[in-house]
């Protein structure tokens, strides 16, 4: 299962977990849709000017302050903390979804206080490592929705 | 106007020290009376003082004291507990010296306690960097110290700065680890996260010396603190995964002025003995041999002990060579005096997956054996003898499935299918989290055995392409991992295991949940204590295991337990917090996101028997 599913599931509520089940019908649907017809079905990349400038601005401000401790200021991380951009960014993203980096980012960052900003906050940081990692800035923010970040391919340029 | 406002505010002030000198029971701010630590208490400490990180020079993790035993621990309760800083990870080890504890806080904060009482009597607090340290920028400014840190304003000192150091934005504080201190004549000593060696007054908290031994903006920090030896401060650094021409290094200071008086590198550079062990790797390019804990001494020999972290990146194939990779996964063994290198023996030759062999070197004389004694992440207790370093024997957990130890020679043998190929996915146990890490396990000569404190935890794993070879570049190397349950686990993660040193057999193990941790803690009591990572503290009966007392905490278990008395009375120490690696950070999150924990709630909780409990058993003291 995939882990923000996982991680859906594995959260407190009847009504939760209905709407996460739902969630994971939806994906996997959405994910055979994609085999079966051989095309993105409607799906976006990282290319496609996800994000804005000013929401990858903010992110900065952000990173800076909550995650740049480990991960240094020029995001290529030490000691235990991955790097977070090129090469070991596209290895170790490559072929998820944007709804997975920020999961993985809100569930378990900063280590000593995860989940600890606002939603809003960890999508500026997304924003921000999309921007380092030199994919194109767009005329709108990313949204919140969990749902659409999922449509949201991270792969190699075309 | 300006006099009158002049004037009216030392009215008030006057009015207010005067009120002050009225109260009742005014608490001190520093101490009035202190007897220096010498060398010799440092070597053989008073029962109720702890003294070093792991109380003894040996790395024991044990106590003397007996009050608190088999018979009556079921009836502990609360004494005192103390907020601690909450900006970074907490693993502190406390010291306890004539009734005051000395608390290491993350990020360099130091804190005397009435350890009666905990009742603060002086703060530490180390002066923010004059510039942002900015580690990874092109033109890094060498990090300047913005002035000497000093003890905080009594009594505006339990009011927490305005600024966090972490929500400051120079992306320099890591996870602001400060594990332990050491204390020696009038002096406590601490490592910093801006890679500083200070000593401050035992007595009133100000700072005596602050030696700044390399260069934060190169990524180099302590996380670990020192030990005295012989009137030297002894501290191993870390931060060494970027490529940079510095190694990492073990160095010795005076300890009464902080001058550097040797510096021992932990890697073989090009042309040096052992240099030819990287293959034909230039000096920025050999990185790793991290030392991220503390050491141990035993004055019969002479020499301190210190493990080192694996070469970095992390897979051979990544850093690009199949050498041994000196002196990384290495225990040293050091003059104290001169940090000539007596010995070394190297447990993983070429280590390939992040499996630590870094942890506390312990000496036990073993069946007469004069032994040390270290696990490493993958599970195997190495006794190594302590005079010449040789491999005497290792025993597996049997949890790992990684590579096999020659049971006569000590010579590592790697199961091919688990040395890392670039995109290729294995199944490796443990994961890089390791069944053993940080949390040093204990010894009792009590019952010869070894307490440890486990991870039941594998990856898959997939590693990919490294880093450019250029300076500023380098680090651990990508993997793809994805975490699992041990499959022999049962559905737990944590183990505590008991394991007789003299016959490498388990003598008893208990199941959690979560992961166990803390380090142990174990006492003449017939006692060994513990946590685990879901808020449990427990006291064992070190012969069987049986849990004899249980509480919960405000967060998860965190840091080194101790125990000590004050005013006649034993108190035993555990400490909780957040942070803690990826042991605490990664593991226990993904793959029990049923148990959680609050975000903050870095503390110390210190229980004693009630204060009518009569002393049952025998006491040591």
């Amino acid at each position: 299962m995939r882990p923000d599913v996982r991680h859906c599931l594995a959260r407190t509520g009847f009504t939760s977990r209905v709407v996460c089940l739902a969630l994971a019908w939806l994906t996997s649907a959405g994910l055979a849709g994609v085999t079966q017809n051989g095309s993105k079905a409607g799906g976006r990349t990282v290319w496609d000017g996800v994000y804005s400038a000013e929401q990858a601005d903010r992110g900065k401000a952000l990173y800076t302050q909550s995650c740049a401790g480990c991960h240094s200021a020029d995001l290529r991380g030490d000691g235990t903390a991955p790097s977070l951009v090129e090469g070991d960014f596209a290895f170790q993203w490559a072929d998820t979804s944007l709804g997975e980096l920020y999961e993985r980012i809100r569930t378990l960052m900063p280590s000593t206080r995860p989940n600890s900003l606002p939603p809003r906050s960890y999508l500026d940081i997304v924003a921000y490592i999309l921007q380092a990692n030199q994919f194109p800035a767009g005329p709108i923010e990313l949204a919140p929705e969990l749902a659409t970040l999922e449509q949201i391919r991270v792969t190699a340029k075309p | 106007m300006k006099k009158q406002i002049a004037f009216t505010i030392a009215v008030v002030v006057v009015a207010g020290l005067a009120a002050l000198a009225q109260v009742r029971d005014l608490r001190p701010t520093e101490l009035s009376t202190y007897t220096n630590v010498t060398e010799e208490m440092l070597r053989n400490p008073p029962a109720g003082d702890w003294l070093n990180w792991r109380r003894t020079d040996n790395n024991w993790g044990y106590s003397t004291l007996a009050d608190i035993n088999k018979q009556n621990v079921n009836q502990l309760q609360l004494a005192w507990s103390w907020a601690m800083d909450d900006t970074g990870a907490n693993e502190a080890v406390p010291l306890v010296h004539d009734g005051i504890m000395y608390l290491p806080n993350p990020r360099g904060v130091i804190q005397a306690l009435d350890a009666a009482t905990g009742d603060l009597i002086w703060e530490y607090r180390p002066a923010p960097e004059a510039a942002p340290a900015a580690r990874g920028t092109a033109a890094a400014p060498a990090a300047a110290r913005g002035g000497a840190g000093e003890q905080t304003d009594i009594p505006r000192q339990a009011q927490r700065p305005t600024a966090a150091p972490a929500a400051e934005g120079q992306g320099d504080g890591g996870r602001g680890i400060q594990r332990n201190i050491a204390i020696f004549e009038d002096k406590i000593y601490g490592t910093t996260n801006d890679a500083h060696i200070v000593a401050i007054s035992a007595k009133t908290g100000k700072l005596v010396w602050d030696t700044k031994m390399a260069d934060k903006a190169m990524g180099f920090e302590y996380t670990a603190g020192p030990i005295v030896v012989r009137g030297k401060v002894i501290a191993g650094i870390t931060g060494c995964s970027r490529y940079k021409e510095e190694p990492c290094f073990l160095a010795g200071l005076d300890a009464r002025t902080g001058k550097e008086l040797w510096r021992t590198a932990s890697i073989a550079r090009p042309g040096e003995p052992g240099g030819d062990t990287w293959g034909d790797l230039a000096m920025p390019f050999r990185a790793g041999g991290d030392m991220w804990m503390s050491g141990s001494f035993d004055p019969q020999t002479g020499l301190v002990y210190w493990g080192t972290a694996q070469a970095k990146p992390w897979a051979r194939a990544v850093r690009g060579t199949d050498g041994a990779a000196l002196y990384t996964s290495s225990t040293l063994a050091i003059d104290p005096d001169t940090g000539k290198m007596k010995w070394y023996y190297q447990h993983i030759p070429g280590e390939t997956q992040d499996m630590d062999e870094a942890f506390e070197r312990m000496l036990v004389d073993v069946n007469g054996r004069k032994s040390m004694l270290t696990m490493g992440k993958l599970g195997i207790l190495w006794e190594i003898d302590r005079v010449t370093g040789k491999f005497i024997r290792s025993t597996d957990l049997g949890y790992q499935n990684i590579l096999k130890v020659d049971n006569a020679t000590g010579k590592v043998t790697y199961n091919p299918s688990m040395i890392p190929q670039v995109g290729v996915q294995f199944d490796m146990c443990p994961s890089t989290a390791g069944f053993k890490s940080w949390r040093s396990m204990a010894y009792s000569p009590q019952t010869n055995a070894v307490y440890l404190p486990l991870n039941l935890n594998c990856e898959h794993a997939t590693f990919g392409p490294g880093p450019e070879k250029i300076i500023g570049r380098g680090g651990s190397g990508p993997v793809r991992r994805k975490n699992y349950m041990h499959p022999a686990a049962d559905g737990a993660l944590g183990e505590m295991q008991a394991m007789d040193v003299r016959t490498g057999r388990s003598i008893w193990h208990q199941r959690y949940s979560a992961p166990m941790n803390t380090a142990v803690l174990a006492t003449a009591g017939g006692i060994v204590f513990s946590g685990d990572w879901d808020r449990h503290m427990y006291a064992f009966d070190a012969a069987t295991g049986k849990a004899l007392w249980t509480t919960r905490l405000p967060t998860t278990a965190q840091g080194f337990p101790i125990t000590y008395s004050a005013k006649g009375k034993q108190y035993v120490v555990m400490p909780a917090g957040i942070g803690g690696g990826s042991w605490s950070t990664l593991i226990a999150p993904e793959l029990r996101p049923d148990i959680r924990r609050p975000l903050g709630g870095n503390s110390i909780l210190v229980f004693a028997l009630p204060g009518d409990a009569k002393a049952t058993g025998a006491s040591a003291r």
